[in-house]
């Protein structure tokens, strides 16, 4: 991959997150929180009593070319953590450098994440790669998305001059059970046939340990509303898959939170709450 | 006959469509893209594998099928079941995976019942990643048969598109020579996208076709098809 040169940008910003959950008691608890440069975690609160919800917070609002972004979260055996984001994350147009986001979720044995962070959307010029790396150990559980957003359709922007590389992995005992990827370097991959089509939102949403019961109450639910969204579930040596592209970052992520209703319950034994900083 | 005569014709008969995997029976999510009006006509069928073609063959089949083979021709074990396993894991569906799995028994069972194999190890040592992946059989059958990895690169490439384009005439309204036309425009692309897939970087292989993928899974539970699931 070229990585070109930026020559009027200020070196980037660093920023380091690194969360360690572990069961204390009946409830779940924030063991370690460090940080280094704008990236920040507010205190875990407990609407459901034990679970742990956290926010995800990036203080200066959005990141820019040479900009790196670390997040590590570390969910130990029986813990169950919920993590969201208060707002889009928001990537700037940059002269040439990329920025860089890294995160590395890991959940032990009885554990559990729910990885809900808001899109992030793109602005036409911004270069981002992003590598997410998912790691289960036995009976852990999993359910999380990752929403892109290419552009501003709102304001008439198309994604022209960025460049967007995503890779996500997802482990399982070590072993390897998906590769994810997104590539758009030029404006021919936005419009690509098989590819984006021309539609700025892309979004893929993970959910393990399913089978066929859970794959099935999530097609019948995909299947019932009448779309424009594009949307298809499929499920991959237990790990079930939903990928969505769309016009409008509002209709791709209510299915996405429909379907997060539905399973909720069946892998978590919970009822679905919507986190009240999405209603703000 | 020239030197390398036995090595072409070897390669013609492993990309052969008579080859028994039953490549014929997949569209690869094509049949969905024609039933929701993706794809309609020969623009659009062009459009569709030029796409699979330059996000899909150029990162992900290609770069691997290098891979795979450069590791037969080491004798590298672990190299040789790492990027098997890599490309099984790329697959996005259900459907994508069984494909995979179906054509690379089959192939391994044309391999295997090859009058002159008794000597052919890899056969018998790496089978858990001949099992698994169509392009492993394709490395260890063009390296054993002295075929360069260009000219399989390209031949594989070809075979691709002659199936695609044979499942896209059953698809849409497109006659056979409108197909054999359809064919010979993208064929001229393939020789830059082998060159390209050549020069891509370990951290950049991976197949970048959500469309394609969201076809399949929709493909898996399409109500009528003539394609396999």
């Amino acid at each position: 991959m070229n990585m070109a040169l930026g020559f009027n940008e200020e070196p980037g910003w660093r920023a380091h997150l690194d969360l360690i959950f572990s069961r204390a008691g009946n409830r779940t608890a924030m063991l370690r929180s460090r940080h280094s440069g704008p990236l920040r975690v507010q205190r875990p609160f407990y609407p459901e009593g034990d679970l742990a919800h956290i926010y995800i917070l990036h203080p200066p609002g959005g990141v820019v070319g040479g900009d790196e972004l670390d997040i590590r979260l570390d969910v130990r055996p029986q813990a169950g953590v919920l993590c969201t984001t208060p707002g889009s994350g928001k990537f700037y147009r940059s002269a040439g450098k990329w920025a860089m986001l890294d995160q590395r979720l890991y959940v032990g044995a009885g554990a559990s994440l729910e990885w809900l962070p808001q899109d992030n959307i793109l602005f036409a010029g911004a270069r981002l790669r992003a590598n997410t790396r998912i790691e289960l150990t036995d009976d852990a559980v999993f359910m999380g998305w990752d929403i892109s957003c290419l552009g501003r359709p709102s304001s008439d922007e198309r994604f022209d001059e960025g460049a967007f590389v995503s890779r996500l992995e997802f482990y399982h005992n070590r072993q390897l059970l998906l590769v994810e990827n997104q590539r758009v370097l030029d404006a021919r991959a936005l419009d690509a046939s098989a590819g984006l089509r021309g539609l700025p939102l892309s979004a893929v949403m993970m959910a393990f340990p399913c089978d066929e019961r859970h794959l099935v109450q999530v097609r019948n639910m995909i299947e019932a509303q009448n779309e424009s969204a594009h949307i298809g579930v499929t499920l991959i040596d237990g790990l079930l898959v939903v990928r969505g592209l769309g016009n409008y970052s509002e209709r791709l992520k209510q299915q996405l939170i429909s379907v997060w209703r539905t399973l909720r319950p069946m892998l978590l034994d919970r009822p679905a709450e919507l986190p009240r900083i999405w209603a703000t | 006959m020239p030197e390398n005569g036995l090595s072409d014709l070897r390669l013609l008969q492993l990309i052969s469509p008579n080859l028994p995997t039953g490549a014929f029976t997949y569209s690869q999510g094509m049949e969905w893209a024609v039933e929701c009006g993706w794809v309609g006509d020969a623009g659009g069928v062009g459009q569709w594998l030029t796409s699979v073609l330059q996000d899909s063959l150029c990162y992900l089949e290609l770069p691997l099928l290098f891979r795979l083979y450069a590791a037969t021709k080491d004798r590298d074990a672990a190299k040789f079941l790492y990027w098997s396993q890599r490309l099984y894991a790329s697959r996005e569906t259900l459907e994508l995976r069984d494909e995979e799995i179906q054509r690379a028994r089959a192939l391994l069972t044309v391999l295997k019942n090859l009058p002159d194999n008794q000597d052919w190890q890899e056969l018998v040592d790496w089978e858990t990643a001949l099992m698994r992946s169509q392009l492993a059989g394709y490395a260890i059958a063009a390296c054993r048969w002295h075929i360069a990895p260009l000219q399989l690169l390209q031949a594989y490439t070809w075979s691709w598109l002659e199936n695609a384009v044979a499942a896209a005439i059953k698809l849409v309204p497109l006659g056979q020579t409108e197909g054999q036309r359809l064919l010979y425009e993208l064929a001229a692309s393939i020789q830059p996208v082998v060159a390209q897939a050549c020069e891509v970087e370990d951290e950049d292989i991976g197949a970048s076709t959500p469309a394609l993928a969201i076809a399949s899974s929709r493909h898996e539970r399409q109500y009528s098809r003539l394609f396999r699931s």
